[in-house]
């Protein structure tokens, strides 16, 4: 840390970096506060000259570090007061603390939302632990079968759907791409991201989103994981042509054989 | 030396404000000090540069292209062109770095000021092409002084024609007209330019760059070949760039000023263009490429392009 005496342009900078950090105690990326500190006083502010009066804020208790990629910084009220809910206090919320909300989810809004004609059918199934163990991306954390009866066609429509959750920090283009791969075996691959509104890894989601329509993945956003009403459908998911063979030996694979047994029942076989 | 170049087209929506302001930024990441000049009373690129609050600011203290024309033309009062450059304005970041890019804004207002200008001078028996002289006069006078400060200068030009539209084009080292390549589009390109030049000398014919370029659009194809076999027709009074713009999704979200303290996904250069940047790049290379000997920015070939 830079210990020589601020500078009175550097006690300008200062009072501005101050007034530029919100009131509510939200952190703020370093490189955004630095870029703005620029735009405010209209000459480039040196990462060297940030830092220098970040430091000094800090070692005053003026303001806070927070933990995040590039750092963050946050304004200090009173210390009494509660931290901002958007600095990281306490442990991340894990897959398998979101998999119940994911299921209740796929079977209200998501199932209404599809439409189904009358006569379809739903099988949801959890095969997060199902699977082969050494297959790369086969393992989706949900699959849902459903069975589509129409007006003026003899047979039924089988389509299955892959459903792969990630965690608010844990989600990035790769997790389009092991969505993507399991429809190697599916009809339909979803991501499902649980991004809280306001969340820091928003910057993230215009590229996963790209990602996702280039290669008809669906992006499903968990805002609220406990709220179905609060899911956000932001790609649709494009219908892969998987061949029939493929498709079965995946349902014979992960559904237990009380949902087989059910999906053999309701296709007449 | 540094580059003047003159973004206009008499025909609206063909991608003048995007071009300037991507052009602008896609220089200023070459490391190269860029200043746009907003001749547009719809003030799209001053907005998107600037942000509301900037230019809000920029509009109460007087430092927009309309009060400096007001004070020069009308009040006859001195003031530097120097005193209305935004500095260090841009919210976009390129290596971590802030894009080294100024603005001159101009907000509404400028419309009533050219208005102003037009029925004063008027009265006063003076013609359109003596008004045009007078601003292309002050102007010269004026980026002359700037062309040491700065590598590039951008004049975003307003749709139709204005005094300060044709003064701007005058003054330019190059002039970009954007164009759809559609009927529509294509239709005012000629009459344009013959209002503008007459007939251009070889060194200031207008360079034609058809934006919002749809690849499988035939008709589209159909008017790009009739454009370049008109530019390479004798006597043809212009030219097309070799690089298109596609047209892209995002292009209009980059537009927009949505960088805020929670929103930080459009800070960099590459997240806010994406794969727009590499038409871009292509056409910077171009623009260099066509200027006059010496003019622009030479950047030293260690270019980082989104995508491939």
């Amino acid at each position: 840390m830079d210990q020589s005496p601020l500078r009175s342009e550097d006690m300008m900078l200062d009072e501005q970096m101050l007034s530029l950090l919100p009131d509510d105690g939200a952190p703020v990326l370093n490189r955004m506060v630095r870029l703005s500190l620029s735009r405010t006083v209209e000459r480039r502010v040196t990462q060297q000259e940030y830092f220098k009066i970040r430091d000094q804020l800090i070692a005053d208790g003026k303001i806070g570090r927070a933990r995040g990629p590039g750092g963050q910084v946050y304004l200090i009220q009173d210390p009494d007061d509660p931290p901002h809910p958007l600095i990281s206090q306490t442990l991340p919320i894990t897959e398998a603390d979101l998999m119940p909300f994911l299921e209740n989810y796929l079977e209200t809004a998501f199932q209404t939302g599809l439409d189904l004609p009358s006569g379809s059918h739903f099988i949801l199934e959890d095969t997060s632990q199902r699977g082969p163990r050494r297959g790369q991306w086969a393992r989706p954390d949900f699959i849902l079968v459903t069975l589509l009866r129409y007006r003026f066609q003899p047979q039924k429509q089988l389509d299955l759907h892959a459903f792969e959750l990630k965690t608010e920090n844990g989600c990035n283009v790769q997790a389009v791409h092991e969505a993507l791969a399991q429809t190697r075996f599916t009809h339909y691959g979803h991501l499902v991201w649980h991004l809280p509104e306001n969340s820091p890894h928003t910057v993230r989601l215009e590229d996963i989103r790209a990602q996702c329509i280039s290669h008809g993945v669906g992006l499903i956003l968990m805002r609220e994981p406990g709220d179905p009403e609060s899911y956000e459908i932001l790609v649709d998911a494009r219908r892969k042509n998987t061949p029939l063979a493929i498709v079965d030996g995946f349902l014979e694979a992960r559904l237990t054989d009380e949902n087989q047994k059910r999906l053999a029942r309701l296709l007449g076989v | 030396m540094s580059a003047v170049i003159a973004i206009a087209n008499m025909t609206g929506g063909v991608g003048k404000t995007t071009t300037a302001i991507a052009l602008g930024e896609t220089l200023a990441t070459q490391g190269a000090e860029v200043l746009i000049i907003d001749l547009d009373a719809q003030g799209n690129t001053s907005f998107s540069i600037a942000g509301p609050r900037i230019l809000q600011n920029l509009s109460e203290t007087g430092r927009t292209i309309e009060s400096y024309l007001n004070a020069r033309l009308l009040e006859r009062k001195s003031r530097r062109i120097s005193d209305i450059i935004r500095r260090s304005v841009s919210s976009v970041l390129h290596d971590d770095e802030q894009l080294s890019l100024s603005i001159i804004c101009a907000t509404p207002n400028l419309r009533h000021v050219e208005q102003k200008i037009i029925v004063q001078l008027t009265k006063a028996g003076i013609s359109w092409e003596e008004i045009e002289g007078e601003i292309r006069k002050i102007l010269a006078r004026d980026i002359t002084n700037l062309r040491k400060r700065f590598d590039y200068i951008l004049f975003d030009c307003a749709p139709g024609i204005s005094a300060a539209t044709e003064a701007a084009i005058k003054l330019a080292d190059l002039m970009i007209m954007p164009t759809i390549p559609d009927f529509v589009s294509t239709q005012g390109v000629p009459a344009f330019i013959d209002s503008i030049f007459g007939e251009p000398d070889d060194n200031k014919k207008p360079w034609v760059l058809f934006t919002r370029v749809k690849a499988r659009s035939r008709h589209q194809r159909t008017y790009k070949s009739l454009l370049r076999e008109n530019a390479n027709k004798p006597g043809g009074t212009y030219r097309v760039f070799q690089v298109e713009m596609p047209e892209m999704v995002h292009v209009p979200e980059a537009m927009s000023q949505s960088v805020t303290f929670t929103n930080t996904g459009r800070m960099s250069y590459n997240a806010k263009w994406r794969d727009f940047a590499q038409p871009l790049h292509a056409l910077s290379e171009e623009v260099r490429r066509i200027l006059p000997n010496g003019c622009g920015f030479q950047p030293d070939g260690n270019l980082q392009v989104h995508g491939g």
